[in-house]
């Protein structure tokens, strides 16, 4: 610290008041007297326009600015970051809300797809990003929402603290062929619903549609677009219609067959659309 | 309005930089109250004739109780509409999970007076208006999902004569042996 000379540069009108101060008997109260640290007001006595504007909660401020200007530099600094970041909270709540998420599978139900190593290791799990966003391209265009062979997050049925990880196997006006579990022989997907699978071909490893019947689309939060790990790769709908592969093992051609248990539009469905 | 230009040209890019993100963040912050905390709606439609006035009335939900958290038998949650996207929906719960109801036909003035009973799955709820025959609910559609319920409504808050809590009106009831 360099040894700074003992003074401070005061206002006129505050150099008359310490003069007055100086002047008076000490103790006694003298007009227009201020304390040391309180705002350096102008005399009321004093003609001419006003230095300080008559706002509301101007002292309020003031006080509070001076008390931060009395804090120590470190701690200045730090409020003064603090103050750039915070609406960066709500901003990336905001973001991983209605935007895109990224998610952890766990479980065997997608497991040729997702998580390819569940029967050897069942620890590990895939990392997923997940678009939040309710429309698939804008808010203002009229597309489908929804196709056949996207991977979709949504609240369980059974357990709506749970989120699960299907793949859409059949739209509104399906007629599906239901497997194990399920009690009817088939199933007429009806309005706003969907009909969810997961991609195991054990009927015992995935709780899906064939367990809790066909979902509806106001349970759907979100839609799987790329799978970031371990495997980096892009999610494409339309390769489950047109029977790619990429990369993903299928025995039995178990994808094959669950295409072929959907009978597309079997129903005629003018109105609710899906979009 | 040339003054302003002129202000607006002097103002370095980095203050409306500042301005932009704090904006922005006290919008985000907005919204996430309003869809996890509190949110004031108008409702309309016949479904709960006696509770709330078919005419529109603006409610107090309480976002708080999505997913069904802490609902009970006899509250009036708000759901998303299980066949229409995008519709919300106020019914007052009346089985929770594991209870047995009573399966009454769709629009029908008579309660409990069908001989048999369906037991509420696991993870529904049974969700009926209080208007009986002006109201399509689990009588129709079955019981719903847990996960579509975002919300209990706690309060009417106009207008202001009838400015009032919703009070659980179902009590146990007293059976004596």
């Amino acid at each position: 610290m360099v040894n700074q000379p003992n003074f401070r540069i005061l206002s006129p009108n505050a150099a008359k008041n310490l003069a007055q101060k100086k002047k008076s008997v000490p103790g006694g109260i003298v007009p227009g007297q201020q304390t040391p640290g309180a705002p350096l007001t102008p005399e009321p006595s004093i003609q001419g326009p006003k230095l300080t504007p008559n706002r509301p909660f101007s002292t309020f401020f003031s006080n509070l600015r001076q008390r931060y200007a009395a804090l120590p530099r470190p701690v200045q600094r730090t409020c003064r970051g603090l103050r750039i970041l915070a609406p960066l909270v709500p901003i990336s709540l905001f973001f991983s809300e209605h935007v895109m998420q990224v998610m952890w599978v766990r479980g065997p139900s997608m497991t040729p797809y997702l998580n390819e190593e569940y029967p050897e290791n069942h620890t590990k799990s895939d990392m997923v990003l997940v678009s939040m966003m309710p429309s698939r391209v804008w808010p203002w265009e009229q597309t489908r929402r929804l196709e056949r062979g996207m991977v979709v997050t949504f609240r369980s049925p059974a357990n709506s603290s749970h989120i699960a990880i299907k793949r859409v196997v059949g739209l509104p006006g399906d007629r599906v062929i239901t497997r194990k579990p399920c009690m009817k022989e088939s199933q007429i997907v009806p309005f706003n619903h969907v009909w969810l699978e997961g991609d195991a071909s054990d009927p015992d490893r995935t709780l899906d549609s064939n367990t809790y019947g066909p979902v509806s689309i106001s349970l759907l939060t979100g839609r799987v677009f790329a799978i970031l790990g371990p495997r980096m790769r892009w999610l494409n709908w339309t390769d489950w219609e047109a029977g790619k592969l990429d990369g993903v093992s299928d025995e039995n051609n178990y994808r094959q067959a669950t295409r072929d248990r959907v009978v597309k539009e079997a129903v005629n469905m003018e109105s609710p659309r899906l979009d | 309005m040339e003054k302003l230009l002129r202000y607006a040209l002097t103002v370095k890019p980095g203050r409306f930089a500042r301005l932009a993100l704090n904006g922005a963040g006290t919008f985000c912050a907005c919204t996430l109250v309003w869809e996890h905390l509190v949110t004031v709606q108008s409702s309309e439609g016949p479904s709960m004739y006696p509770t709330f006035n078919p005419r529109g009335d603006w409610l107090l939900v309480s976002r708080l109780h999505s997913n069904g958290k802490g609902i009970k038998v006899g509250d009036i949650v708000r759901f998303n509409h299980p066949t229409f996207l995008g519709v919300h929906a106020a019914k007052r719960v009346i089985g929770m999970p594991g209870d047995f109801v009573c399966r009454d036909q769709p629009l029908s003035t008579e309660a409990g007076k069908q001989p048999d009973m369906i037991q509420v799955p696991e993870g529904h709820v049974f969700l009926v208006g209080d208007n009986l025959p002006w109201s399509r609910d689990s009588r129709n559609y079955g019981p719903v999902p847990l996960g579509l319920i975002n919300g209990k409504i706690v309060a009417r808050v106009w207008p202001p004569s009838k400015m009032e809590w919703v009070k659980n009106t179902m009590q146990p009831a007293e059976l004596d042996d």
